[in-house]
C-alpha cells in the first residue's frame, strides 16, 4: 500500500505508518486556472485588484496516517485481531491545511483488510 | 516633564511592550497536584500490559491514531484531528502513561493538548476515563 512505517511497538502490537498521495484533479485544476484567468481579465477591465487566487486553494496532496493494532484474540484462541484507524490531512496548493479528519468510509477499511488478507496468504505460501 | 513629552513616553512604552516577545510557557500553568487529580485514575482489575491494550483500544475508539507506544515505559502518545470548517482545523494530542503500583494496582494518567493549549477542563478527562472504563471492562471479559 506504499506506506512508510513510522513506529512499531511489537509487544503492544502497534504499528504506525504514513504516506503522502496526490490530491490533484485535472478537472479541478483546469477549472481553477480558468477562474483565475477570468478574475484577472475582470480586474483589468474594472481596474481593481484581482484578490485571491482560486488555483492556490485547489487540492494538492493528502497526508495519510494509519495505525494498525494486531493482537492475539482474547475470545478465540490461536487467532489474531487487527484494527485500523486512518486519518487524512488535505493540503492545498499554497501548502495550507484545508481539511483534516478520520476516514470513516467502510469501503476504505474493507479494501485495506482485503490487501492484508492477501498479504497473509502470500506469507503463508512463501513459508 | 511637559504633557506632550509624557504622552510620547507612554505611547513609546506601549509600542515597546507590544513588540516584546512573550516568554514561552515551559513549565505549564496549572497546579501540579490539581492536574494530577484530574488526569489520573487507579485500577485494580488488569495488569500493565492489558491496561495498555485497553488504552490503545480506547484511543482508537475515540478516533486517535497512535504516534508512539512503549510497553516498557508504559506510555502511549496519540493524535486526533478535528475539522471545524474550511481551513479551520484542530489537533488534539494525548499522552497516556500507565504505571504499576503496589498491590496489583495500575495508575493511568492522561495528558491532553488542543493545538497550543493544554486541556485543563476536567470534562475531557472524565470522558476519556469513561471510555477507558468500558474498554477495561471488555478486556477483563475477553471481548476483542
Amino acid at each position: 500500500m506504499e506506506y512508510n512505517v513510522d513506529a512499531i511497538e511489537y509487544p503492544l502490537g502497534v504499528l504506525s505508518a504514513s504516506k503522502v498521495v496526490d490530491a490533484d484533479s485535472a478537472l479541478q485544476k483546469a477549472g481553477a486556472v480558468a477562474a483565475d484567468v477570468a478574475l484577472a481579465i475582470l480586474s483589468i477591465i474594472s481596474g481593481s485588484s484581482p484578490g485571491g487566487s482560486v488555483y492556490a486553494g485547489t487540492d494538492d496532496e493528502i497526508r495519510l496516517k494509519i495505525t494498525l493494532v494486531v493482537l492475539p484474540s482474547m475470545a478465540r484462541e490461536g487467532q489474531h485481531t487487527a484494527r485500523i484507524t486512518i486519518q487524512r490531512i488535505l493540503i492545498d496548493k499554497s501548502e495550507r491545511v484545508k481539511e483534516v479528519g478520520v476516514i470513516e468510509d467502510p469501503l476504505v477499511y474493507q479494501e485495506v483488510f482485503q490487501k492484508l488478507s492477501k498479504s497473509l496468504l502470500l506469507e503463508e505460501v512463501a513459508q | 516633564m511637559s504633557p506632550g513629552l509624557r504622552w510620547g513616553a507612554i505611547v513609546l512604552c506601549a509600542v515597546l511592550a507590544g513588540c516584546a516577545s512573550t516568554a514561552p510557557n515551559v513549565t505549564g500553568s496549572e497546579s501540579q497536584l490539581e492536574s494530577r487529580q484530574i488526569q489520573t485514575r487507579e485500577y485494580d482489575t488488569l495488569d500493565k500490559r492489558m491496561t495498555l491494550r485497553s488504552v490503545v483500544a480506547t484511543l482508537q475508539d475515540l478516533g486517535f491514531t497512535i504516534d508512539n507506544a512503549d510497553l516498557t515505559l508504559g506510555t502511549i502518545t496519540a493524535t486526533r484531528l478535528y475539522h471545524h470548517d474550511k481551513y479551520v482545523n484542530y489537533t488534539m494530542r494525548m499522552t497516556v502513561s500507565v504505571q504499576e503500583k503496589q498491590g496489583d494496582r495500575v495508575s493511568v494518567r492522561a495528558n491532553a493538548r488542543l493545538d497550543e493549549n493544554a486541556i485543563a477542563d476536567p470534562k475531557t478527562y472524565q470522558d476519556f476515563f469513561a471510555a477507558l472504563d468500558k474498554a477495561m471492562f471488555l478486556t477483563l471479559h475477553k471481548v476483542d
